[in-house]
């Protein structure tokens, strides 16, 4: 409910900032948009962070939580303890530095070089920020790098890993702005995978009891179902892949204020 | 009355049916006004008319601050999905989702990839690729309505699935659940509803202009499309896609057709009912029903 919220916020400042041509009024939605915009980062982080941590999955397979409990990671824990707040910090420079670099990338005057500032910055931060969380993730989970290890595509997705650090820090050195993006890019997508490839099968860990933990083929649909979308997905995504595809190659380069406003008077 | 009250069920009706009209005002208008932008976008293209893409510039703004209020208001739905009929969803997520997932990944992400450009790409596009952006944005537009409508369908008129063994539902064919004839002729009806509306928008800010003595070729251009649209499609709106709907829901769901047309009394003849007053008390048909 708390993203939802940040999301029809930052949505309704993005739409409504710009009609009334008033300082406060323009302020005011930018501030909304900034505010919602750091809070989604901190949720989503949080939400990360509990589905690497557990959930209090019961006898019942369901689970309730309260906000905070006693900021523990075992047994009926709350959304917030002190792991996953550390996640949500982490998501936050990471998302920041992130954003920066596509600014850097896509813009100039200003904006870049205050964006170019922040990128360094924040990349400084969040490349240790991961090394911590992943070690605490480590101690939160200690059977994670065991069943890691002997799962290929954990070893796939490591290298991607080490590969999109190599690139950032090489980026960041030469001042390369396409070599950082690449490289941020590639970070948060070799992350990604490599804590799929690690949690699976188990998708929602009991931190009650493992036995109570949710499972692929527990929570998969019926064998229909997945015939079914394993058929019209692939269409769907290729076709999705190249409007991106499409829309990028057209938006390539640094926005121009001039020319990206609409109509051509 | 107080049972019905204190039951978070109802309540729970009420709030999903609140976001449900609430959100339904936006892209009904948006689908409505697509068309209208794709057809000025062609008009300027085959005849060079420079007033043709002012008008596709105007209606476009509106199509963009409404497109992204739908998606908005839209947000909350698939939420209370979740939130308001876990069980349902746990139920017959295997067959609903899968139109919901097809919504996102070929209309949405079509309509939403490319209605930026609508409205911010004309000098980066150029003329013919603009047109096309048009194009994909009223094609994704009504897309979407298709998927959600096929979801809506199934919830009327179930068709294509399975129970599996774990007493949830699953799709047994595709095919059948994409092309159920529910969905068909409601979204024919649907679209021409979605027409009407945008026409009449079109209309009345045509005729507000036209008053006011404001933007003359503009206010031509909305009032002959409008108007014209407008007429064809309040007709088609009634015949033959409200007659298709009234036989389908009269085929499937007796009842329901029996409360839309206002008869409370079983009989061999049902009369026409223009206006029903209840002056008692509400009919017992009504009391499932809410």
């Amino acid at each position: 409910m708390l993203i939802l919220w940040c999301l029809l916020l930052r949505t309704m400042a993005l739409e409504v900032g710009g009609h009334i041509n008033d300082r406060l009024w323009q302020q005011f939605w930018d501030f909304v948009f900034v505010v919602s915009s750091f809070l989604l980062a901190v949720l989503f982080g949080a939400a990360a962070g509990n589905v690497a941590r557990g959930v209090p999955i019961d006898r019942s397979g369901t689970f309730s939580m309260a906000f905070f409990t006693d900021f523990n990671v075992r047994g009926y824990v709350g959304l917030l303890d002190w792991y996953t707040v550390s996640v949500a910090a982490c998501a936050v420079v990471l998302l920041g530095a992130h954003g920066a670099t596509y600014l850097t990338l896509k813009t100039e005057g200003p904006v870049h070089d205050r964006s170019a500032v922040l990128c360094r910055r924040l990349w400084i931060a969040a490349i240790p920020l991961i090394f911590i969380v992943s070690v605490e993730t480590l101690f939160v989970r200690s059977n994670l790098l065991r069943e890691g290890l002997a799962n290929p595509l954990f070893w796939l997705g490591m290298i991607v890993v080490i590969a999109s650090v190599w690139m950032l820090v090489s980026g960041i050195r030469r001042y390369q702005e396409m070599r950082i993006f690449v490289g941020s890019n590639s970070l948060i997508i070799g992350m990604l995978a490599t804590g799929g490839a690690t949690i699976y099968p188990v998708m929602l860990l009991s931190t009650v009891s493992p036995e109570y933990s949710l499972r692929a083929e527990q929570a998969a649909s019926s064998a229909n179902t997945l015939e079914s979308a394993l058929f019209w997905w692939p269409v769907a995504f290729v076709m999705a892949a190249s409007y991106f595809v499409f829309i990028s190659r057209r938006y390539s380069g640094k926005v121009s204020v001039r020319r990206d406003t609409q109509g051509y008077y | 009355m107080n049972q019905l009250v204190s039951d978070p069920a109802f309540w729970s009706r009420v709030q999903f049916g609140f976001t449900l009209t609430y959100h339904y005002l936006f892209p009904q208008l948006t689908m409505g006004l697509a068309w209208f932008i794709v057809y000025w976008k062609w008009r300027a293209l085959h005849t060079g008319d420079e007033n043709y893409n002012v008008a596709a510039r105007f209606w476009a703004k509106i199509f963009g601050l409404n497109f992204a209020v739908g998606v908005v208001t839209g947000i909350p739905m698939e939420f209370q999905f979740g939130t308001n009929w876990a069980d349902f969803s746990r139920y017959a997520g295997g067959v609903i989702g899968q139109t919901l997932a097809m919504e996102g990944m070929f209309a949405f992400f079509m309509e939403s990839a490319f209605v930026g450009a609508l409205i911010w790409g004309e000098k980066r596009l150029g003329p013919r690729v603009h047109f096309l952006t048009a194009l994909l944005v009223a094609t994704g537009s009504w897309l979407s309505g298709y998927f959600i409508l096929v979801t809506n369908a199934f919830m009327q008129h179930p068709v294509g699935y399975h129970l599996a063994a774990d007493g949830t539902l699953g799709v047994a064919s595709l095919s059948a659940y994409l092309s159920n004839p529910w969905a068909l002729v409601q979204f024919a009806h649907n679209q021409t509803a979605a027409l009407v509306t945008g026409s009449f928008v079109v209309t009345a800010v045509g005729a507000f202009y036209t008053l006011r003595g404001l933007h003359p070729t503009q206010s031509k251009f909305y009032l002959r499309a409008g108007t014209l649209v407008g007429l064809i499609a309040a007709l088609l709106v009634a015949f033959p896609t409200g007659d298709q709907q009234a036989k389908i829901v009269g085929r499937h769901q007796e009842v329901t057709l029996a409360a839309m047309e206002g008869k409370f009394k079983g009989g061999d003849i049902a009369g026409v009912a223009l206006i029903v007053f209840w002056r008692h008390r509400l009919p017992d048909i009504i009391l499932p029903l809410c």
